[in-house]
């Protein structure tokens, strides 16, 4: 059964795999710099909304075994939240995958309302590169 | 239960920082080491401040022209205004001062009959008499200072009580009626002392100085002497009465300085610099009391902490306590409820104050946490913190979690990881050093049986 059900559902997807994978960039930028520099609130707030959007999608398939957002309490590092993303993005790729089909010439996402007309665009385009 | 140094707001409740407000919070038991400084009323960029300052040298000057009345009358008067115990201001351990003595008032009236300049013109600081009377000081300017501008201040304690929900009750003060040149009783709604039902007025943070900025130490180091060698303070203040030109070319060099003048904070933190080297100089210390170890890691530790948990928490006292023939020492901090985990403390735990207890040693035992614990049921509501070097072993956090399941008492301990943790969200400034005991007692929460 497809987990994306319309056309509005796409939408929130591709929001949310831009923002997961300019994220991992930025932080793992800083991370280089200095990986045990903690993260701010603000920024801790942000990851949480987007990990929580994430975790919608992913239902069962989550990609860090109890984990499902950062605890502001714990003062979480860069390094921490980089790993974290690239948990995350590695996920919502496989999700790309599975939620995909080549019909005829192109690439479609997979939707449960049954209309099949939605391209998806070429899977290994979207994966993450550094 | 007992406060450790008492400050009004924490007496009846009130759980808000000395950042957060405009005033100095009053201690009940002794001084703010601080004293009104009337050169910053001056300097202000606040024209209310300015007339206020203007109403100070006026009334001063007054008391100079009432002594050709009746010299009597201006004795008497400036005898009176000489202390003021409402603002609690100065170094006095139990908030009561002493007046000027008839010798000391005379003295000082006598600069108005003795010197043409301030007979004809008056004063333009009247910190100047410094210059010219021995045994003038900080408090005694601050005192008389804030007795001409007593109504102002009973006004603006009035508005932040009402602010800050602080009782008040109807109290009999003497305020200087500069009108007749003179000072009246009036019953005014003022807070008061718990401990002795005396009245208490505020004293708005931005005049407070450690000494004037108009002071005779500067002025004495400027002095130029014809001689080779400086002459005595005495010859000095004698000099000065003949020498009129010199003081006021210091007063007027003191004016153009005035951008340098700034009010004193009541803290300070350490800067960052100084917080890494005693981070560093705390790593290098062994555990134990050998070479006076102990003693090397608390002073440092006591340093830190004060700064890496301001705002958030005010540092009220290092104290010691001798427990089983061992001196102990701790740190206490007010609990201003200034985030979700000191609100929680305050509600779970009753911890209107927060003790951080000093061990320098490599393992925490059983005598150890007792030792807190005991302290803890007999002051300080039922949350510790034990500052150590090393994580507790699982037995000795057994041993804690099981106080807290039988008892409901926390006891947390901060190592010198946690510690370095600390000093790398005071450098990075991302987050607040207090988020490692907030991480600690978390941790320490999922730890304990649901």
């Amino acid at each position: 059964m497809p987990v994306l059900k319309n056309e509005a559902d796409v939408e929130s997807f591709l929001k949310l795999e831009v923002q997961l994978k300019s994220t991992r960039k930025e932080m793992a930028e800083l991370s280089k710099k200095k990986p045990n520099d903690v993260v701010n609130k603000f920024k801790l707030g942000h990851l949480n909304l987007m990990l929580r959007t994430a975790n919608e999608f992913l239902r069962e398939h989550l990609p860090l075994e109890g984990f499902e957002e950062f605890d502001e309490a714990v003062i979480p590092s860069n390094s921490d939240v980089v790993f974290v993303l690239a948990q995350y993005t590695d996920a919502i790729y496989r999700f790309r995958e599975t939620n995909t089909h080549f019909v005829e010439h192109d690439n479609y996402w997979k939707l449960s309302n049954g209309v099949a007309k939605v391209k998806s665009g070429t899977n290994h385009n979207f994966k993450y590169r550094d | 239960m007992p406060l450790i140094r008492p400050r009004l707001t924490d007496y009846h409740g009130i759980a808000t920082s000395q950042a957060e407000l405009d005033f100095a919070i009053p201690f009940l038991d002794e001084d703010i080491p601080l004293h009104v400084d009337p050169f910053l009323i001056w300097r202000s960029p606040s024209l209310q401040d300015n007339a206020l300052h203007t109403q100070i040298v006026q009334a001063f000057n007054s008391i100079g022209r009432l002594q050709e009345v009746s010299a009597d009358r201006a004795e008497n008067l400036l005898i009176s205004i000489s202390e003021c115990d409402e603002v609690g201001l100065g170094s006095s351990h139990t908030r009561t001062g002493k007046r000027m003595g008839r010798g000391k008032a005379k003295e000082i009236l006598s600069i108005f009959t003795t010197i043409p300049e301030y007979r004809s013109e008056g004063f333009a600081h009247f910190e100047e008499i410094q210059f010219y009377v021995d045994g003038i000081g900080p408090d005694r300017i601050s005192d008389i200072c804030c007795n001409f501008v007593k109504s102002f201040l009973i006004d603006y304690t009035i508005d932040q009580c009402q602010k800050l929900g602080i009782p008040t009750t109807v109290s009999k003060i003497g305020v200087y009626n500069y009108k007749v040149s003179q000072v009246e009783s009036e019953a005014v709604s003022l807070p008061y002392n718990p401990e002795n039902q005396q009245p208490i007025i505020f004293v708005p943070k931005r005049w407070l100085r450690y000494r004037p900025f108009i002071n005779f130490d500067d002025y004495y180091r400027s002095f130029e002497s014809p001689e080779d060698k400086k002459p005595e303070r005495a010859a000095v203040l004698s000099f000065n009465r003949h020498n009129y030109g010199v003081v006021k070319t210091f007063v007027a060099e003191k004016e153009r300085e005035r951008s340098q003048c700034a009010n004193d904070p009541l803290f300070t933190q350490i800067p960052i610099t100084s917080a890494r080297a005693s981070l560093k100089a705390i790593k290098s210390i062994p555990s134990g009391a050998h070479d006076s170890n102990d003693k090397k890691y608390e002073k440092e530790v006591g340093k830190m902490l004060a700064s890496l948990l301001y705002p958030q928490l005010d540092f009220a006292k290092d104290q010691s306590r001798t427990e089983d023939g061992v001196l102990i020492r701790d740190l206490i901090f007010y609990n201003t409820r200034s985030n979700v985990m000191l609100k929680d403390l305050w509600d779970s735990y009753g911890s209107r104050q927060l003790v951080f207890e000093l061990k320098n040693v490599k393992e925490v035992g059983r005598d150890h946490i007792n030792q807190l614990n005991r302290y803890l049921s007999d002051n300080l509501g039922r949350f510790g913190i034990l500052m150590t070097r090393n994580e507790l072993k699982p037995t000795m956090m057994r041993n804690t979690t099981q106080l807290w399941s039988g008892q409901r008492r926390c006891i947390i301990t901060i190592t010198d990881a946690d510690l370095e943790l600390m000093v790398e969200l005071f450098d990075g400034k991302q987050r607040d050093p207090i988020d490692v005991v907030n991480k600690k007692y978390v941790e320490f929460m999922r730890a304990c049986p649901s």
